[in-house]
């Protein structure tokens, strides 16, 4: 078959190519840090400092009753109509608030927010890392205009590092067909560097971040 | 001298002095330049960062084949498919396959310098595919039927008020000169694009060997809806893109960004490992990855040279280099411009007639000190040229006169000095042994482009 000639053809290059070493580089250290040290050691707080850095918004919340109060405060000071909620855990925790709430994919194309669960928030540089094995699939995160991410303290890592190493454990069995790592609403600055939000993905971006797991501060 | 050549060195001539070329290009470079020093402070240690880059780099290259199989055995088990192709003929054969067989009639694309080099947009609508670039300023090019000015920034050559003119030209919408509503414009036609194409097309920034996936980084969400909504998925990719594994993210993401945007990281940096699972809501059915040679397998012989493979295609040597700020991306008449442009594209494209751009550089070393993987660029230039005189390719005559133009490039300092007459001698100098013979040489304005700037800026 052509394929497999074309296959064939390219390792052979590769191969004959490689005969020739290039002289051993020394290993570099791959031990000490290369970022520099952050002032804050609180994670969470560290996580929400570069939230809101990339013009994201945070809103911290004490418990779940908490969350809720507060989503719906935001979301009456938005004038939101069509939130979008697809996955199970989620909507069980709005079932009782009187929210704006859409529960199934029918008119997603309308959706002006969508709510989606994460797997890691990343505290050195405000990333959100989720993936498409959710309810959320990979659209409810990037196509409605607004998308908010409700997340738990016990989430926050340290670095992209800590996140991607929790993750490939996590789903050594069955790993999702895609990971996003989401930092900030989406951007350009295509036309002479100014800086657009909302180019093709989300205008804005908020986390609200559950507080409920037991407090653990590093600097103790 | 060739073709190309000479096409060179009379694009450079017409950009060099055209006034309004330079403000737009260092009006973007210089606030890059400010993002990144504003970025550095992610940073304890940058240069022990770029140890580790060019160390990992190294390692792969010098285990190509063996991670090129990892990753092929991880995807395919995945359900995705692999197609390998030596040249970009080969590669665009088998894409046509793949639209053949979907019977697919459009295509919406996110930034791929790959398929920029395998001429991919032309092949498809020779075939009356509706290919659409989404990338914002790819979008703009597009639109203006140009090719990309920087691989990072691809409309940099234009202004608000370029882009508001041919939005209005060519949408048929009301004349807007701000980038907000010029965006928002943008958004609401690929909206529509997204959902209705047949295809979705990608590069990749990094192939991930150790989950057999590749990865996109964007800051705008067009990767992220073109890999969404279109039935079948289709990337295209260079051989020399691997990375062993998804742990070394955490280190290239953050350098990419840094030397690209002076971002600290990207807005979507997404990690796609094949279609759909059956247990997952949404995604494409079918993901193809085009694993294309097209002379890398070369470079990668090239002992001396194969360190040019470790190239994550950040543009930081782009804007650090004082010939492209001067010359700026079309004059190239490449893919990929610049230092690593030059650096490369002789080897991609033949010696022969790519060998200029080697010459077309200052050796200031700029672009080596800015690079994240810490290539010698400014070495491989020089060796380049070597290459290219020993092959007997370029003459006496040329290479003196491409060091005079390169001087004349890099100090401005010196071409104020004596009004218009030292550049006219080093021009004349150089274009006398090439085509200057049949042509007359183009006239310089009396007063450098300095000091008009300058007189401009003082109202005159
Ligand atoms: S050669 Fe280095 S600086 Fe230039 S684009 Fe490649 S990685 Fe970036």
């Amino acid at each position: 078959m052509a394929l497999n000639r074309a296959k064939e053809e390219i390792l052979k290059k590769i191969r004959q190519a490689l005969i020739r070493k290039a002289p051993t580089q020394s290993e570099p250290n791959f031990v000490s840090d290369i970022y520099a040290k952050p002032d804050e050691e609180d994670l969470l707080v560290m996580f929400a400092q570069n939230l809101v850095k990339t013009k994201a918004a945070f809103f911290y919340c004490e418990n779940k009753e908490d969350f809720t109060q507060q989503l719906q405060a935001y979301s009456h000071s938005k004038g939101f109509k069509h939130m979008h909620v697809w996955e199970p855990t989620l909507q069980g925790m709005l079932k009782e608030v009187p929210l704006a709430v859409i529960n199934n994919e029918l008119s997603w194309g309308q959706a002006q927010v969508g709510i989606t669960s994460c797997d890691y928030l990343v505290a050195r540089t405000g990333t959100i890392l989720y993936t498409s094995q959710t309810a959320s699939g990979r659209r409810l995160a990037i196509y409605p205009p607004h998308h908010i991410v409700v997340a738990y303290a016990n989430q926050v890592v340290y670095d992209l590092e800590d996140a991607l190493r929790n993750l490939r454990i996590k789903y050594h069995k069955n790993f999702p067909s895609m990971v996003c790592l989401e930092t900030g609403p989406s951007r350009t600055a295509d036309i002479e560097k100014t800086l657009v939000l909302g180019a093709h993905g989300p205008k804005e971006l908020t986390v609200f971040l559950i507080d409920d797991a037991p407090y653990s501060d590093s600097s103790e | 001298m060739s073709k190309a050549s000479e096409h060179f060195l009379q694009d450079a001539d017409n950009k060099v002095f055209d006034k309004e070329h330079r403000r737009k290009i260092n009006f973007n470079i210089g606030k890059y330049e400010n993002s990144v020093k504003n970025g550095t402070y992610q940073f304890a240690d940058h240069e022990l960062a770029r140890k580790r880059t060019s160390f990992i780099k190294t390692q792969v290259m010098e285990n190509l084949d063996k991670y090129l199989m990892e990753f092929e055995n991880n995807f395919t088990r995945q359900g995705g498919k692999v197609i390998w192709a030596r040249d970009a003929n080969e590669a665009l054969v088998e894409i046509e396959k793949i639209f053949k067989a979907k019977n697919a009639k459009s295509v919406v694309k996110s930034k791929t310098m790959t398929s920029e080099e395998i001429h991919l947009n032309e092949f498809l609508e020779k075939r009356n595919i509706e290919v659409v670039e989404t990338d914002l300023g790819e979008y703009i090019v597009q639109l203006n039927g140009q090719k990309p000015y920087h691989i990072v920034t691809p409309a940099m050559h234009m202004s608000r008020q370029d882009v508001s003119e041919l939005f209005a030209n060519k949408l048929g919408v009301p004349y807007i000169e701000d980038p907000q509503e010029l965006t928002l414009i943008a958004r609401n036609i690929l909206r529509q694009k997204y959902l209705n194409a047949d295809i979705g097309m990608t590069g990749a920034n990094f192939i991930v060997a150790d989950v057999g996936g590749i990865s996109v980084t964007e800051n705008e969400g067009n990767a992220r809806m073109s890999t969404t909504f279109p039935k079948t998925q289709i990337t295209v990719v260079g051989i020399e893109k691997v990375i062993p594994s998804i742990i070394d993210l955490a280190l290239f993401l953050p350098m990419l960004a840094h030397s690209g945007t002076g971002q600290q990281i990207t807005v979507y940096n997404t990690l796609l490992t094949g279609p759909r699972k059956p247990d997952e809501t949404d995604g494409p059915e079918e993901m193809y990855v085009v694993l294309i040679d097209n002379g890398r397998t070369t470079l990668l012989a090239d002992l001396e040279k194969r360190q040019a493979l470790n190239c994550i295609r950040c543009g930081a040597c782009l804007n650090a280099c004082p010939v492209y700020k001067n010359i700026g991306g079309h004059t190239y008449n490449t893919t990929y411009s610049g230092p690593i442009g030059s650096v490369i594209t002789p080897h991609y494209r033949g010696m022969e007639d790519f060998k200029h751009l080697s010459f077309a550089s200052s050796l200031c070393g700029a672009c080596t000190s800015v690079c994240p993987v810490k290539i010698d660029l400014h070495n491989l230039l020089l060796l380049n040229r070597k290459q290219s005189v020993k092959e007997g390719l370029a003459t006496k005559w040329e290479v003196r006169g491409f060091k005079l133009f390169t001087m004349a490039m890099k100090n401005r300092a010196w071409m104020n000095f004596g009004g218009s007459t030292l550049k006219n001698i080093a021009l004349s100098f150089l274009f006398k042994n090439s085509w200057g013979k049949h042509r007359t040489m183009p006239e310089l304005a009396p007063k450098s482009f300095n000091q008009q700037w300058k007189e401009r800026k003082k109202g005159k």
